[in-house]
Parts: C-alpha cells; sequence; structure tokens
C-alpha cells in the first residue's frame, strides 16, 4: 500500500539507522509488557486470603474502598463504596499495600474484624475472608481485548521492525494491552496489584501520546500547511508560520505531547498533598482522563485530515475503513469513559465505553487483511484466518451436534449428549465433514481478501518461469528490470552486466518510474571490493548498511553514485560462484522500505535471472557458432563457384590448380579467362591468382568483386597494368581496410610471353627444362596489393617462355606456411620441393608440394589459404 | 546486518543481556530493602530479634507487662543486644529507676559496636537519666527525626518531650505525624483521644480511642479511655458496656469502677458511684488513687444524704494519708487532705471549718517552682474559695470566685482522667449562685456548656430544674 509507508525524508519517518535496530528493544519491550499482564491475569485467580475489597491505591489515610467484588467478603458485610478501611486484624493501616502481611495472618473463612470508617464514623465489624477471587466477565473482556492489541501490534511489528510508524503501533498496542489488563482490573491489597496498576497508569500517561503520535506519522508524516499561502494572497500571520513551522519539525513537539501528561499527574499529586482537592477516575486524576480524551479526539482528527486530503483513491478507502472503526471505538470511550465521569461525576457507564474499544484492534486486523495494510498478508492467512475459520467451523458442528442431541433426546430420551459415543462420533463427523466446510470458506475468503495477493504471486510466478525459459538477453534484462520493478512497485531498478574486456559491471538495463530521470549508474570494475562484497554475502546488501570505509575508491564511487539514484539494496546474480550481474534496487514507489518479503521475492528473481542470464549466455553462443557454420557454408559456395571448373585447353600448355583453404573457407582463388576469343584458336588465356584479406564471407565477397573487376577491365583492356591500376581503385572504393593480392598473367600461348603485373603476390616461381634450380620470374616495380591505396602505378612485364619450363604461380599460403614451432616454411624449401619434383605430372607434383609443406608443418594448424597454380610449356 | 529476524541468536543475546541485567537490578534492590529491613537493631541472635520486635509491637499496644518480658526475654538470647537493654529501661524508669539506669549504663559498654542510630537512641537515654537538660535533650530528639525520618520511635520521643516542655499542640502534631509514619502506636492514639475530649472535640476523640481500642482489644485501658468518653458525654450504656468489658478483661482495673462511679454520678446515683468509687479504692494500685476514690466516696455519700457516712469515710482517709511515711510526698498529701477537708467542711455545712482550711492552704501555698505548678496551685485555690463561699452562702462572692476561676482555666495539658469534674461542679454552684441573685439567665447559661456536653448530666439538670422552679 504506497499510502501507508512513513515519509522517509522527515526524521520521523526515516528509516531506523543503520546498525542499531531497535529489534531487541522491542522484544524487550514487548516480553516485560507481556509478563505483567500475565502476572495481572494469574494473579486474578491466585488463591489468597481476600476480602472482595478494590482499594483505591493511592489513599493514604486508611485504604479507601474504590469498589467491591460483587458477592465478596466486604460487600458481605456491609462495606459500601467510599467507607475507608483503617485496620485489618487489629492492626492499623494507612495504606493498601499494607495490608497483604495483615491478610496473610489469616486464611480463608477466617472472620476478621475491621475497623472501618464511614462519613467520620468508625466502626468496627467482622469480615470472612473468602478464597481470593477476583475475575470478572467485564474482566475477561478486558484481558482478551489487551490481548487483541498486543497481538496485532506483535504481528505487525515482527513483519516490519524497521518501520517507525509500526514501532509506534507496536508501543501503542502494548499500551492499549497494559491499559486494559493492568489498570482496568480490579485490584487488591498485594503488591502485585501495585506492580501492574503502577504500569497501567504508566501506561495510561504513555497511551494518548503515542495514540496521537501514531497517527501524526500514520499513514504518513503529517504535514501542517495552514500557513502557506497561494502567490498574490495576503502573508498569513507570524506566529501561524511559526506554529507551523514547531508542528512540522520541532522534535519538541513529541517531547511536549509525552511530557504533559506525567507532569500534570505530578502537579495534581503535589496539589493534592497540599490540601487542593482532585477527583479520581479509576485511581487516575480526572485532568488525566480528559487530557487522554483531548490526545483521542486530536488523533482522530489527524486521521480524519489524512483520510481528506489523500488524492490517491485507493489509499483512502483503507484509512476510512480505519478511521471507522477508530471513531466507533473511540468516541463511545471518550463519551461514557471520560466525559460523563468527570462532567457529570457518573462511572456508571464505564463499561459502555470500554466494550466498543474491541473496534480498535479489530478494524485494524481487517484492514491488514483486507487492503494488506503495513504490508502483511501471508501469515494473517496461514494463521489468524485460519484459525479463525477453523473455530467457526468446528463451533457450527458442534452447535448441530448439540442441536442433534438435544432433538434426539426430545422424541426418544436419548443419553447420546453424555455417552462416550458422542465424543467419538462428533470426532468423526468433524474429521469427515470440517475439511470440504473449511476448504470452501477458505476459498471464498481468499478471494474476497487475497485475489490482490494470488495475482501478484502468480504474476511472479510467471516471471520467474519467463526468466528462466527466456533466452534472448534484451528480453531477459527486460524482465529483470522493467517487469520485476512494475511487479514489486519499484522505482528503479538496474541490472549491472559484465562489459568489454576488463568485464566491468555496467548499466545493462534500468527501469524507472521515479520520474527522476535515467541518469545510469557509473561502471564498477571487476575487481572491485563492492562485486565481490555482494557475491559473497549471496544475500541483499543494503546501501545504508555498508561500511564506505571498508571498500575502494570504484566501489565508494559506485556506492555514492547509486545512493544519489535512491538505490537501497544490491543484490548478485550469480552461479556457480561466479558473478553473472549485479540488481540495483531502487525504493518502492510507496516510498516505503522493502519488506523482507520484498527481498526474498528480489532474491529468488536475482537466482532465477542468473540462471536465465548463463543460459542465454550459451544460448548466444551456440546462435553465432550455427551462423557461423551457415556463413561458412555460403562462403564455400561462393568461393567454389569461383574457382574454374575445368583447366583451360591451350595447346603446348598444361595446367594444374590447387586451393586449400584454411577455416573451412579461404580467401585466395585462381581464375582463367580467356580475354580475345578462344584460347585454343590462339587467344590470349588470362590467369588470376588472387588473396584477399580476411576470411569468411566478406573475404569471399570481395575475391568475387575483384575477379570481376579484373574480368571486367581485362575485356575491355587485358593490359595487366592497365587491369591493375583500374581495379586498384574500384576495390579502394568497395573495402577500405580490406585489400586483394592479385597476379594477373596473360599468357600468349602463340608467343610464349608471358605479361603480368602483380599486386602483392609473391614472384612466380620457374624452373627451365633441365635446370636443377627454381627461380623467380621477373617482377614488377610496383607490387602493392590492391585496394591498399586509392592510386598506385601499377607496370607491366613480359617474360618470354621456352618449351619445358614449370611455373609455379602461388599465393604465400605456401611459402608462409608455419610449423609447430612458428618456423616458417619459407621460399627456399619451396623452390627445393619444386625442384625436386619438377619432373613429375602435374597433379603428382601439386600432390608433393602439398605433402612436403605437410611434412614440414607436421600437426600446426593451417592457418592462411594454400593456393598454387602449375603452367608446364610444351 | 541485512536483516536479522526476531529469533537470530543476536537479537536473543541482547534480550538475554537485557534480562539479567533487569534480575541483577531487581534482586538487589529487593535484597537491599530486605537487607535494610533488618538493619535497624544490632543483635547476632535471630531469636532475640525476633522477641525484641514482638516486644516492640506489644509496647506499640501499650501492653507493658508483655513488653517488659519480651526485652527481657531478647536480653537472655544476646545480652549485648544493646536496643533491648535501653527498651527495657525506659519500662523499668517507673518501676525501678536504680535498675533502670544500671540498663542504660551497661548499654552504654557497647557503644562502639553499635548502628548510629542506637547509639543516638543511647545518647537520650543517658541525657534524660543523666543531666536532663531539656534544650539538649529538645535538640537530640530533632537529630534523631531529622536522620532517622522513617523510624516512627523518633516522634514518639520528641512528642513525649514536647508535652514534657508544655508544648502541647506541637506535642500533638508530633503524635499525628508519627501515625503517619505507623499507625500501630497505641499510645499516640489514646493520647489524642484525650487531648481532644479535652478540647470538647468528642467526636474525634472517639474516632481516637476507638482506633486504640481496635488495637489492643485485650487491653482493659482501651475500653475504660472509651468508656471514660461515653461517660463524660452521657452516653452511659455505652460507658458501662466498655467499662465492664475492661473489667472483664482486668477486673482490678480500678480506673473502670471510677469511671463507672462516674456514669452512676452523671445519672444521678450518688450512693451506687459511692459503691464504684469505693470498689476504685480499694482496687487502686498506689496510695494517691486510693485517696483520690476515697474522697470521691465522701463527696457522694455527702450527696446521697449520708453524712455520718461520708464524715467516717473522710476520718478514715484522713489517717490513712496522715500515716504516709514522711518525706516530700507525705507533704503533698498532707496538703491534699487539707484541701478535701475544706471542700468536706463546707460541703457539710461548716463553714468557718472550711474557711480555716482554706485559709491555712494559702499560707501553705508555695511561693516558687514550676510557673505552670504555682499556677495550677492558685487555679485550685481560686476554685476552692467560690466553692466554699457558695456552700457558706455567700453568693456573690462565690458567683465571682467561681466565675473567675472558670474563665482563668482553659484546658489542661494533653488531657487527663477526670471522675468527678471540678469545673462541671464549679458550673453547677455558681448557676446556683446565680439563681440566689436572682440572676436566673446567667445561671442557666453557665450551665449550658455541660448540658451541651452531657445533655443527661443529671447533676446539672437538677440545678437547672431548680432554677426554673
Amino acid at each position: 500500500m504506497s499510502v501507508l509507508a512513513p515519509d522517509p525524508s522527515s526524521p520521523e519517518g526515516a528509516a531506523s539507522v543503520p546498525g542499531r535496530s531497535p529489534r531487541p528493544l522491542l522484544v524487550f519491550i514487548g516480553v516485560l509488557a507481556c509478563l505483567l499482564a500475565v502476572l495481572s491475569v494469574v494473579d486474578m485467580f491466585m488463591p489468597k486470603a481476600y476480602d472482595g475489597v478494590v482499594p483505591d491505591p493511592y489513599s493514604t489515610a486508611g485504604i479507601v474502598i474504590r469498589d467491591l467484588v460483587p458477592g465478596g467478603a466486604a460487600e458481605k458485610a456491609g462495606l459500601r463504596t467510599g467507607d475507608t478501611v483503617l485496620g485489618i486484624g487489629h492492626r492499623m493501616l494507612n495504606k493498601a499495600a499494607e495490608a497483604p502481611p495483615e491478610l496473610r495472618r489469616h486464611r480463608a473463612g477466617e472472620s476478621v474484624d475491621y475497623l472501618v470508617s464511614r462519613g467520620g464514623e468508625v466502626f468496627e465489624t467482622k469480615v470472612a475472608l473468602t478464597p481470593f477471587r477476583l475475575g470478572s466477565a467485564s474482566y475477561f473482556y478486558f484481558a482478551f481485548l489487551g490481548l487483541l492489541f498486543f497481538v496485532l501490534g506483535a504481528f505487525v511489528v515482527s513483519r516490519r521492525p524497521d518501520d517507525p510508524a509500526v514501532q509506534v503501533f507496536y508501543v501503542l498496542c502494548i499500551l492499549f494491552m497494559l491499559f486494559f489488563i493492568c489498570r482496568l482490573r480490579p485490584s487488591s491489597y498485594y503488591w502485585i496489584d501495585y506492580v501492574v496498576q503502577v504500569a497501567g497508569t504508566l501506561a495510561l500517561f504513555l497511551l494518548p501520546a503515542v495514540f496521537l503520535h501514531f497517527f501524526l506519522l500514520f499513514p504518513a508524516k503529517k504535514t501542517f500547511r495552514f500557513a502557506e499561502r497561494a502567490a498574490g494572497e495576503a502573508p498569513t500571520a507570524p506566529w501561524l508560520g511559526a506554529l507551523q513551522r514547531f508542528l512540522n519539525r520541532s522534535p519538541l513537539l513529541f517531547t511536549l505531547l509525552y511530557t504533559l501528561p506525567p507532569v500534570l499527574y505530578v502537579l495534581q499529586m503535589a496539589g493534592a498533598r497540599h490540601g487542593v482537592t482532585r477527583r479520581l477516575i479509576y485511581g487516575a486524576p480526572t485532568l488525566n482522563w480528559i487530557l487522554l480524551a483531548d490526545y483521542l479526539i486530536l488523533g482522530l482528527l489527524a486521521l480524519a485530515h489524512t483520510w481528506w486530503t489523500s488524492e490517491d483513491r485507493a489509499a483512502r478507502r483503507p484509512i476510512l475503513v480505519l478511521l471507522l472503526g477508530t471513531v466507533a471505538g473511540i468516541v463511545p470511550f471518550v463519551v461514557f469513559a471520560v466525559f460523563f465521569p468527570s462532567l457529570f461525576r457518573e462511572d456508571r457507564y464505564l463499561a459502555w465505553g470500554v466494550v466498543p474499544m474491541a473496534l480498535i484492534p479489530l478494524t485494524f486486523a481487517y484492514a491488514i487483511v483486507r487492503f494488506r495494510l503495513f504490508d502483511v498478508e501471508v501469515i494473517v492467512r496461514k494463521s489468524l484466518v485460519y484459525a479463525i475459520l477453523t473455530a467457526v467451523v468446528t463451533g457450527f458442528y458442534a452447535l448441530c451436534l448439540v442441536a442433534g442431541n438435544a432433538l434426539v433426546s426430545t422424541v426418544s430420551s436419548s443419553t447420546l449428549f453424555s455417552s462416550p459415543a458422542f465424543a467419538f462420533g462428533f470426532g468423526l463427523v468433524v474429521v469427515l465433514l470440517f475439511d470440504p466446510l473449511r476448504r470452501r470458506m477458505q476459498s471464498f475468503v481468499d478471494r474476497v481478501f487475497f485475489r490482490d495477493r494470488a495475482d501478484f504471486q502468480r504474476a511472479l510466478l510467471d516471471m520467474s518461469r519467463s526468466v528462466v525459459s527466456q533466452l534472448e538477453r534484451p528480453k531477459l534484462r527486460t524482465l529483470l528490470t522493467s517487469r520485476t520493478a512494475e511487479l514489486l512497485r519499484l522505482e528503479s531498478l538496474d541490472l549491472l552486466l559484465p562489459r568489454g574486456e576488463d568485464g566491468a559491471f555496467t548499466d545493462g538495463a534500468y527501469a524507472d518510474v521515479s520520474g527522476g530521470g535515467g541518469a545510469g549508474l557509473p561502471a564498477l570494475s571487476m575487481g572491485a571490493v563492492l562485486p565481490r562484497l555482494v557475491l559473497e554475502r549471496g544475500v541483499p546488501v543494503r546501501l545504508a548498511e555498508l561500511d564506505d570505509r571498508t571498500l575502494d575508491a570504484d566501489s565508494r564511487a559506485f556506492v555514492a553514485a547509486a545512493r544519489r539514484r535512491l538505490v537501497t539494496v544490491l543484490l548478485p546474480l550469480a552461479t556457480h560462484g561466479k558473478l553473472l550481474g549485479l540488481l540495483a534496487v531502487g525504493r518502492k514507489r510507496s516510498e516505503e522500505e522493502l519488506s523482507r518479503e520484498d527481498l526474498d521475492h528480489l532474491l529468488t528473481i536475482a537466482n532465477q535471472g542468473a540462471l536465465g542470464l548463463e543460459a542465454a549466455g550459451l544460448h548466444e553462443e551456440l546462435t553465432k557458432r550455427a551462423e557461423m557454420e551457415r556463413d561458412l557454408d555460403i562462403a564455400r559456395e561462393i568461393q567454389t563457384s569461383l574457382f574454374p571448373r575445368e583447366l583451360p585447353r591451350v595447346p603446348g600448355v598444361s595446367f594444374f590448380g590447387v586451393s586449400r583453404p584454411a577455416r573451412v573457407v579461404g580467401g585466395d582463388f585462381y581464375d582463367f579467362l580467356e580475354v580475345d576469343g578462344d584460347v585454343r584458336a590462339g587467344g590470349r588465356l588470362g590467369l588470376v591468382v588472387g588473396d584477399v584479406s580476411g576470411k569468411s564471407i566478406p573475404a569471399s565477397l570481395l575475391m568475387v568483386a575483384a575477379k570481376e573487376i579484373v574480368y571486367a577491365r581485362a575485356m575491355a583492356d587485358p593490359d595487366p597494368g592497365v587491369v591493375f591500376r583500374e581495379a586498384n581503385r574500384r576495390l579502394y572504393d568497395i573495402k577500405r581496410r580490406m585489400f586483394v593480392s592479385l597476379a594477373y598473367f596473360l599468357l600468349d600461348s602463340k608467343a610464349l610471353s608471358l605479361t603480368y603485373a602483380f599486386g602483392g603476390q609473391p614472384t612466380p616461381l620457374l624452373v627451365r627444362a633441365g635446370a636443377s634450380a627454381a627461380v623467380e620470374i621477373p617482377a614488377p616495380a610496383n607490387r602493392l596489393p590492391l585496394g591498399a591505396f586509392r592510386e598506385v602505378p601499377y607496370d607491366t612485364v613480359t617474360f618470354y617462355l621456352a618449351p619445358g619450363d614449370l611455373l609455379l604461380f602461388y599465393t604465400d599460403g605456401l611459402n608462409e606456411a608455419m610449423s609447430a614451432e612458428m618456423a616458417p616454411y619459407g621460399d627456399e624449401r619451396l623452390k627445393a620441393s619444386f625442384v625436386r619434383h619438377a619432373r613429375r605430372p602435374l597433379p603428382e607434383l601439386a600432390d608433393e608440394l602439398l605433402e612436403d609443406i605437410r611434412q614440414f608443418t607436421q600437426e600446426a594448424e593451417q592457418y592462411d589459404d594454400q593456393t598454387f597454380v602449375l603452367m608446364r610449356i610444351g | 546486518m541485512a536483516l536479522m529476524p526476531l529469533s537470530s541468536r543476536r537479537s536473543l543475546r541482547r534480550l538475554l543481556i537485557a534480562l539479567v541485567v533487569t534480575g541483577l537490578a531487581v534482586a538487589g534492590t529487593a535484597g537491599a530493602f530486605f537487607m535494610r529491613a533488618r538493619r535497624d537493631v544490632t543483635t547476632t541472635s535471630e531469636k532475640a530479634w525476633r522477641a525484641y520486635h514482638e516486644a516492640a509491637e506489644n509496647d506499640l499496644k501499650m501492653y507493658e507487662r508483655e513488653a517488659i518480658s519480651g526485652y527481657a526475654a531478647a536480653l537472655q538470647e544476646d545480652p549485648h543486644f544493646v536496643m533491648a537493654t535501653l527498651r527495657l529501661a525506659d519500662k523499668m524508669r517507673g518501676r525501678d529507676p536504680d535498675r533502670a539506669k544500671s540498663l542504660v549504663a551497661s548499654a552504654a559498654r557497647y557503644r562502639d559496636e553499635i548502628t548510629e542510630r542506637e547509639r543516638l537512641v543511647l545518647r537520650i537515654y543517658e541525657e534524660r537519666w543523666g543531666r536532663r537538660d531539656m534544650a539538649v535533650l529538645g535538640q537530640l530528639f530533632d537529630e534523631y527525626v531529622e536522620r532517622f525520618p522513617d523510624d516512627p520511635e523518633g516522634y514518639r520521643l520528641r512528642a513525649n518531650h514536647l508535652s514534657t516542655v508544655n508544648r502541647n499542640a506541637d506535642a500533638i502534631a508530633e503524635y499525628e505525624r508519627l501515625l503517619t509514619v505507623n499507625p500501630n502506636y497505641a499510645t499516640a492514639y489514646n493520647t489524642l483521644g484525650y487531648y481532644w475530649a479535652e478540647r470538647g472535640d468528642y467526636a474525634k476523640a472517639e474516632d481516637f480511642l476507638k482506633r486504640y481500642r481496635y488495637l489492643a482489644p485485650d487491653q482493659a485501658n482501651p475500653f475504660d479511655s472509651l468508656g471514660e468518653l461515653y461517660a463524660r458525654v452521657g452516653r452511659y450504656d455505652e460507658a458501662e458496656e466498655n467499662l465492664h468489658k475492661a473489667l472483664a478483661i482486668k477486673e482490678d482495673f480500678f480506673a473502670s469502677y471510677g469511671h463507672l462511679g462516674s456514669v452512676e454520678l452523671g445519672r444521678g446515683h450518688p450512693e451506687k458511684a459511692a459503691a464504684y468509687f469505693r470498689k476504685a479504692a480499694d482496687a487502686a494500685a498506689g496510695p494517691w488513687a486510693r485517696a483520690d476514690f476515697r474522697f470521691l466516696v465522701v463527696l457522694m455519700l455527702c450527696d446521697a444524704g449520708k453524712v455520718e457516712e461520708a464524715r467516717k469515710e473522710f476520718d478514715d482517709m484522713a489517717a490513712e494519708a496522715r500515716a504516709f511515711p514522711p518525706g516530700s510526698e507525705a507533704n503533698t498529701m498532707a496538703l491534699h487532705t487539707l484541701f478535701r477537708r475544706a471542700v468536706f467542711l463546707a460541703r457539710t455545712g461548716d463553714a468557718a471549718g472550711a474557711d480555716a482550711a482554706l485559709e491555712a492552704l494559702q499560707k501553705a501555698a508555695p511561693m516558687e517552682g514550676d510557673p505552670e505548678k504555682l499556677k495550677g496551685y492558685a487555679g485550685d485555690l481560686a476554685y476552692l474559695r467560690g466553692f466554699v463561699a457558695a456552700m457558706a452562702g455567700r453568693f456573690a462572692e462565690g458567683a465571682e470566685s467561681l466565675g473567675k476561676a472558670l474563665s482563668e482555666d482553659g484546658p489542661s495539658g494533653l488531657g487527663g482522667t477526670e471522675y468527678y469534674s471540678r469545673r462541671d461542679i464549679a458550673r453547677i454552684l455558681l448557676a446556683h449562685c446565680l439563681s440566689r441573685l436572682g440572676r436566673k439567665e446567667e445561671a442557666e447559661k453557665a450551665l449550658q456548656p455541660i448540658l451541651a456536653r452531657n445533655p443527661r448530666y443529671q447533676p446539672a439538670l437538677d440545678e437547672l430544674a431548680r432554677i426554673q422552679g
């Protein structure tokens, strides 16, 4: 309930001081109050000799009889309210506390001489003491009411112990309990009475102030604006402004609230000692009761004002319920228990004022259950409602059985009810019929009271499933931030994921509904203290509880920024001890503190989010791999399409080409083209051997482009230098920083000449017929790869061949093949291998060349394409 | 500490520490309280302490015998028990002054082993039986009350002292303070009852005396005091009931016989009164009380018209007085006898004899001494002079003397027992003189104080009837 949270910006509404939890104190107060209450209740039924006198604990000249236990010994002896007992058992007494030792000297049933003063006349009478019996039906009611208050307060504070408003509510409930159980109990002389009545009196003093305090804090700290004026309006009186400041800001306000009742009491008691008459109601001065009424009325007005001024319709409803219940509980009390005794001197109707006060805890209980007031639901459902339902159903069955038995007994004079079979039958019937009926009632209650809660649980479950099953990171991030923030009604929720080479946690996604802007959180390096701290703790870490001194500079900067962003809690997203991310949780939109249940939910979501992130990472990797496979397939197809399907048939010249790609798809290629007609009819044959920087599809595409450009230019002007200059410009424009090594050879089979230009390609090797060494053919002056620079003056070289010449056109994948020790194969080894196998047919020669390289590289991975074309003249 | 459930160890540890600290504080306070309660006297014996407290309780109720035996029993258990020694000395003071002094001296030997409070009590007792300097005693009492305001004994001692120095109003206030500290001081109720009876507030007096009776229901004195009060206000049946109860408790309680005599006197039965006064005289513990009652017998016999019998009674009484051992008390007794003789002679019509006795009394009047005593003596003579004059038929002189004596006679001290009030006698004689002088209205007015207090006082009613013809 967003409206039911204190204002954290105010001192009263501020979250508790980190490291100084009030919980032990709250527990101590609760235990002490319970002890007093139990002492009070148990004492009512302890076996002691008692005269049935309810004394005024404050009388000092004898024991003034405040009340008489109906049918008690004193009443039977003729004593009356207002009489003063001067002595018991021939001992004179000044005050009630002196009576117990005297009573202890006697036993129940014994007649004891009392000296009594009535209207100035002193007389003796005999009082036959009876066993101690103070408990009455009204006291049972008061005790029940007190217990109800305590259970309510303890329950609420156990859910939200750090909420100041809840703490005040808890204390209020305890004071109500003490007031009912200790203050409104009939008292005897015994010390226990003194103890519990003093506690009850203290409760009476504190109760009104705490009541008012609570409604000044609840549901949010009340801010008075009666001295504010809009622009243009006349300014208010200075004293009004001062009053407003005092009411809104001064801590003295609450000090004053709490001080006034005891001060008033002390003043009255002091006045009484000096002869100033004072009237007591139930042992407390009238003025204190009037003050109590004033405080109660002010508290109600504060609540009414909250309801009236609240703009949130959803919030108004629970406040209205509380207002109506509290008014119905308080007003009769103020009228019958305060105004009647103080104004009309009539306290016979006190019970009429006290009985309706049960409406206060009942209303709060209803609001807690119905509107999730104080954010408590589950335990209510599991305990309170179940218990009530069980009691109701059991009672119903019992009633039915008793009625049935009565019916049977009237018609057949059966004694079923007193028969042992009744108990057995009753138990059996309950077992058989109880659960179905209870389930139906529970279902009804759930529908009425817990629909929102059930919806929330369902939504949370759905989201948890989605988080685990969602394999797309962006959607997962959205689920973990926006959806979670929406479900838990958070102002902001940042997901920090490791990015970059250093793996620093950066704001991967965030949800921000606060309207405060989306300034993200700074990066937090993986090695900083904070991520490790969060990972080690494995639970939500409250920023407020972090000791900055234990953090490094990086973490401190992050924490400072997070606090500015009103982040309250950090949660780890970790699996198998590995931190996958961080959740930075902002405040709730209601501005209330995150409850334990909220944190549990967040932790669950974080754990599932970590699993989701891990799964998404694996999925991404697999997808990438599959995409790469697909790309490689395409590239392979493209590349395959670039190689000639068959070797050209040029008279007097034989060819053989090989390409062994690295990483599945290579960037090398070779191809033949007929530049001016059929080579078999004497046309020139072009040979292109190329190598593109990079691999995969882009490389293949560039290779295609290079080939097509060369082809296109070669058709127009077969001069290799010209072709290269033109192709260089085109390739430069297509793709910068990706270049092509290309060699273009133009074979004139008739003239046995080879005209060529190089661009980054190694110079072909030549073995003349009968030669024992391989040599490089003459290289042109400009040999820069194509596409590296816009303008390169490639030149053309013509080399004349002779029959028997064997040429090896190759890419650098051959001579630069690397061994496992990273030693290059080298030009010399290539030349030697080429010479050694020069006499073999071209396919065998090709195999041998490759085999020699493989022998050299052994198991080392082939890191570059190995492509070559063999050409033999003659 | 992100979340600390209420049942966490840390929380429980703090709670346990808080509970232990609270428990220790409570236990310490209770221990200190009980130790303090036990530390009011110094003794090593539990039995002695119990006997002492029992005796002190009896002391409060004026159960003298039980108190004395209790203190003695305490001393038997612990011979060095200083407070028991001092209390016993106090009780023995009237009976055996020498033993009382020796007890105080023996207590003084343990001065260094006792508490401050006991030392102060010892100093008080030493002063009372030593130098008896009233100023010093007053200071000691003030110091005691100031230092030990919760001890009722201090208020009792100071009240006694104040009455001794005639600061009666202060003494009464002190008694009232004493009762706020401890409402079980029987003597205080008795004193307050007599005090208010003396001042005419009989309701208040009855209240206090009823409390006294309630506190000591097995003592004769409370019933006697209340009976006396009822007799004084004309509630004769209640007076008789209480006085008979007193006699049922203590059959030789002479005061109750005396007050029964007063009842009969008030009823106008002098013969019956004489019989009770005689019983009182027979039961009286000492010669002074016996002489008083015998003289009352004489007066009642005179009123009953048995003059010869009265004369014989008077002669016997005088002879007994003459047999008093020589000394200051014998002289005082002789003076009292002379006073009574004057009354008797006047009552029997021997005016000359009465005048002679009066003259002898005037000559014997002390000239110096305690001013209060001198004043009392002068008052007695004034009454006697009026009485003698009225009996001799010198009504004007009688009216003047009696009027003056009554006007100068205010409430006396803290009040005391009266069997036959001289003020009542004086008022009746004054009325008689005035009526004989023809001042009937004044005569009736003179009787009014008696009849206002006791409308059934027969001698006054008889005189009123005479006045009214």
